[in-house]
């Protein structure tokens, strides 16, 4: 009995710090990374504000999600809530209300991705990815057994939709943007054939495309990116575009001029929609959904 | 570190610590019981076959309901459980060295106590059945808490100097450790960001009944659990520090009366900080003998059943981390402290990424009431704060104790979307 419990002594606390240790890291680190489910795009200005939460609170106080300096907007205004079952804005009681493509809301409603919601006097589009929490909900009945939309497609933006910082979009008008001409992409594997709804990476100069295939493309000047570029400003690895659940998202990869999008700089996994310009250095390439079969 | 590598690294670290691998950590959990069970089921040169057949079956039971969880309800995140199964394994050593016979209920309690976390755990994953529950819960936990106070009061009387003991079929029960349950499930639902300021006076009446009926008890402990975690709640909704500190303002002003009018509260207060000079009155002789037994187990303690500690009056209740301190030692002691310290932090990371805000308030007040009352209990007994007498959660003896843990690490578990693996598997 005196030698287990001499044994004991020393085997208890060792299995103890082993326990917790391990229990611990991953308490701690394991939980699911943040992501962007959507934007409400003020349509006055194009500033797009991130839907990162289950639950984002919009109103003029600075305990707010979303904080909006209009005097027409309350406090507390509303909230915009990420179910199961679909989206739903709730109003707080707010005094000049809400209002869902024109239509006033008394308590709350479910939104789609472009709605128009009008909060006080501002009006804003809002958007999401296809949800696929939402997509296995709908799947199990909780949706009254509405039509499902692909779980792994592109999240839609309006065309004309101004972007953030007022960036205009240089495809703007061209018939035809997928054309061939000028100096190709030295890639390695990602295909260049692609069928409507594909996402794509164009380069608006020179009308190349690349379609984005997998879970991982890697972007920059060396030999084992998935998309080489020849531009001696862009880093031998500069960005990755990953594929996460809720569409394609670009993220940079430690590069030395930085990463931006629509002339932001891109400093967590930032979800690409229709139409973003991508700059690596001095390139400037176009995040699209194909509208048509490329061969 | 360039902050444009930090999402990349964090996903690699996310990725590595996404899981804690079951099977290894259950092992060892059995190895460490192993060694605990043995000078528990052998001492003072006898046998005891019914706490052998008891503990084993606890180890047992352990294995048996990680299989079922990650079998049949797809569970793959286990280490609050683990956690649990941890303390609630040191706790059932402790408990049963000291007192052989307390180990059937003590037994009974933790599977009670799991099965309670597991049927919380399901109800809470939808929001919209917690809100239709929260009003007549709130009404019928203010009813229940007050019936429960006059009936002490007038039938069974005082027990360690509070009336907040309840005897039904020869089993005790602490009305206060089921309220705990309510009192942050009304505060989270309440609460919510969805609702109005209407709900934030009707909080504020729960509250003040929850905080008032144990000063009435004179069960000041719980009374203060209860605040702080008020306090918590409504930080997490108002997030005005002004309001905090009104409330804390005019708190410390009702506590200044309380210990006027109350000269048993004033009696605690006389020896805080005096232990030394009351080493042989109720005034300091619990803290005392804790200090200097806790120190004497040094890091590797003593071993289970060589202490000294165990002798003394509420060993294995307010007194049993001096106990744990004393025969496990100072690594198994801290480590203790680091999971309690841990579990707060993990209910904060996790509040953000939660489905609503009810878990988020839930989650952190849950934590905060388990922070707060191992804050009070190991402060306590070793004369960093007043003694008031409260458990060490999971560790402590007592049923009510342990099954109001498991139900708040219900709580905590469910802010995260792990928790839910059928509902969320893609999120």
């Amino acid at each position: 009995m005196d030698l287990i419990i001499s044994i004991s002594r020393i085997v208890l606390p060792i299995l103890t710090v082993i326990i917790v240790t391990k229990c611990m890291l991953s308490l701690l680190l394991g939980h699911p990374s943040e992501k962007i489910y959507g934007y409400i795009v003020d349509m006055a200005d194009g500033e797009r504000h991130a839907l990162g939460m289950w639950e984002t609170s919009i109103g003029r106080s600075n305990l707010c999600d979303i904080v909006l300096g209009y005097n027409t907007v309350s406090r507390a205004h509303a909230v915009i809530s990420r179910r199961i079952d679909g989206w739903y804005i709730f109003d707080l009681m707010s005094k000049s209300g809400i209002q869902i493509n024109g239509k006033k809301l008394e308590k709350s409603a479910t939104i789609q991705s472009g709605d128009v919601l009008t909060i006080g006097s501002a009006s804003f589009k809002f958007l999401v990815s296809n949800d696929p929490v939402q997509a296995a909900g709908r799947k199990t009945g909780k949706n009254g057994g509405k039509k499902q939309a692909s779980a792994r497609q592109q999240p839609q933006r309006p065309q004309n939709q101004p972007l953030s910082g007022g960036y205009t979009h240089p495809d703007a008008g061209n018939a035809n943007p997928y054309m061939a001409g000028g100096q190709p992409y030295k890639q390695n594997s990602v295909p260049r054939t692609g069928k409507t709804g594909d996402p794509a990476i164009v380069n608006p100069k020179t009308g190349e495309i690349v379609v984005l295939r997998g879970n991982l493309v890697s972007v920059g000047r060396g030999n084992t990116c998935d998309l080489r570029l020849s531009d001696p400003s862009v880093s031998r690895k500069h960005a990755s575009l990953v594929l996460y659940e809720d569409g394609w998202a670009i993220e940079d990869s430690g590069s030395a001029s930085g990463t931006f999008l629509n002339g932001q700089k891109v400093t967590s996994p930032q979800l690409l929609f229709d139409g973003d310009i991508i700059t690596l250095g001095a390139t400037r390439l176009s995040f699209r959904v194909l509208s048509r079969t490329y061969d | 570190m360039n902050n444009d590598k930090k999402p990349a690294y964090r996903e690699r670290l996310r990725r590595k610590y996404k899981y804690v691998d079951r099977a290894f950590i259950l092992f060892l959990l059995s190895i460490f019981q192993f060694f605990t069970y043995i000078p528990v089921i052998f001492h003072d040169e006898k046998v005891f076959p019914l706490q052998a057949l008891m503990l084993v079956g606890y180890t047992l039971f352990e294995w048996l309901y990680v299989f079922v969880m990650h079998v049949f309800f797809k569970k793959v995140n286990f280490e609050l459980e683990f956690i649990a199964f941890f303390l609630c394994g040191i706790g059932l050593c402790v408990t049963t060295s000291v007192n052989p016979t307390t180990i059937v209920t003590q037994l009974a309690s933790v599977i009670l106590g799991i099965i309670v976390y597991d049927i919380l755990l399901w109800f809470l994953q939808d929001v919209n059945r917690v809100m239709k529950v929260r009003l007549p819960l709130a009404v019928f936990t203010l009813l229940f808490f007050a019936a429960c106070f006059l009936y002490i009061r007038v039938a069974v009387g005082v027990k360690n100097g509070a009336y907040n003991w309840l005897y039904i079929g020869g089993v005790s029960i602490q009305p206060a450790e089921l309220v705990k349950i309510a009192f942050v499930f009304v505060g989270a639902a309440s609460l919510d960001k969805l609702l109005t300021a209407k709900n934030n006076y009707l909080y504020i009446v729960f509250a003040l009944g929850c905080i008032g009926i144990p000063v009435l008890m004179r069960d000041m402990g719980t009374a203060l659990i209860f605040f702080f975690t008020f306090i918590v709640i409504a930080f997490m909704r108002s997030g005005d520090i002004r309001s905090i500190l009104f409330i804390c303002a005019i708190a410390v002003v009702g506590a200044v009366i309380v210990i006027a009018l109350k000269p048993y509260v004033a009696n605690r207060f006389m020896a805080y900080r005096h232990v030394w000079e009351n080493t042989d009155n109720s005034g300091g002789y619990q803290q005392v003998r804790t200090l200097i037994y806790c120190v004497s187990g040094g890091l590797f303690g003593l071993g289970l059943g060589n202490g000294k500690l165990r002798d003394i009056f509420a060993s294995t209740t307010d007194l049993v981390f001096g106990v744990v301190c004393e025969e496990l030692g100072m690594i198994v002691a801290f480590c203790i402290v680091i999971c309690f310290a841990v579990i707060a932090i993990y209910a904060v990371v996790n509040s953000r990424s939660a489905p609503s805000t009810f878990y988020s308030i839930a989650a952190c007040a849950a934590a905060a009431m388990l922070l707060f009352q191992t804050s009070l209990n190991i402060f306590g007994i070793t004369d960093l704060l007043p003694l008031t007498g409260v458990t060490l959660p999971f560790v402590s003896q007592g049923g009510s104790s342990m099954i109001c843990s498991w139900a708040l690490f219900a709580f905590i578990k469910a802010a995260d979307v792990r928790a839910y693996p059928k509902v969320f598997k893609n999120s």
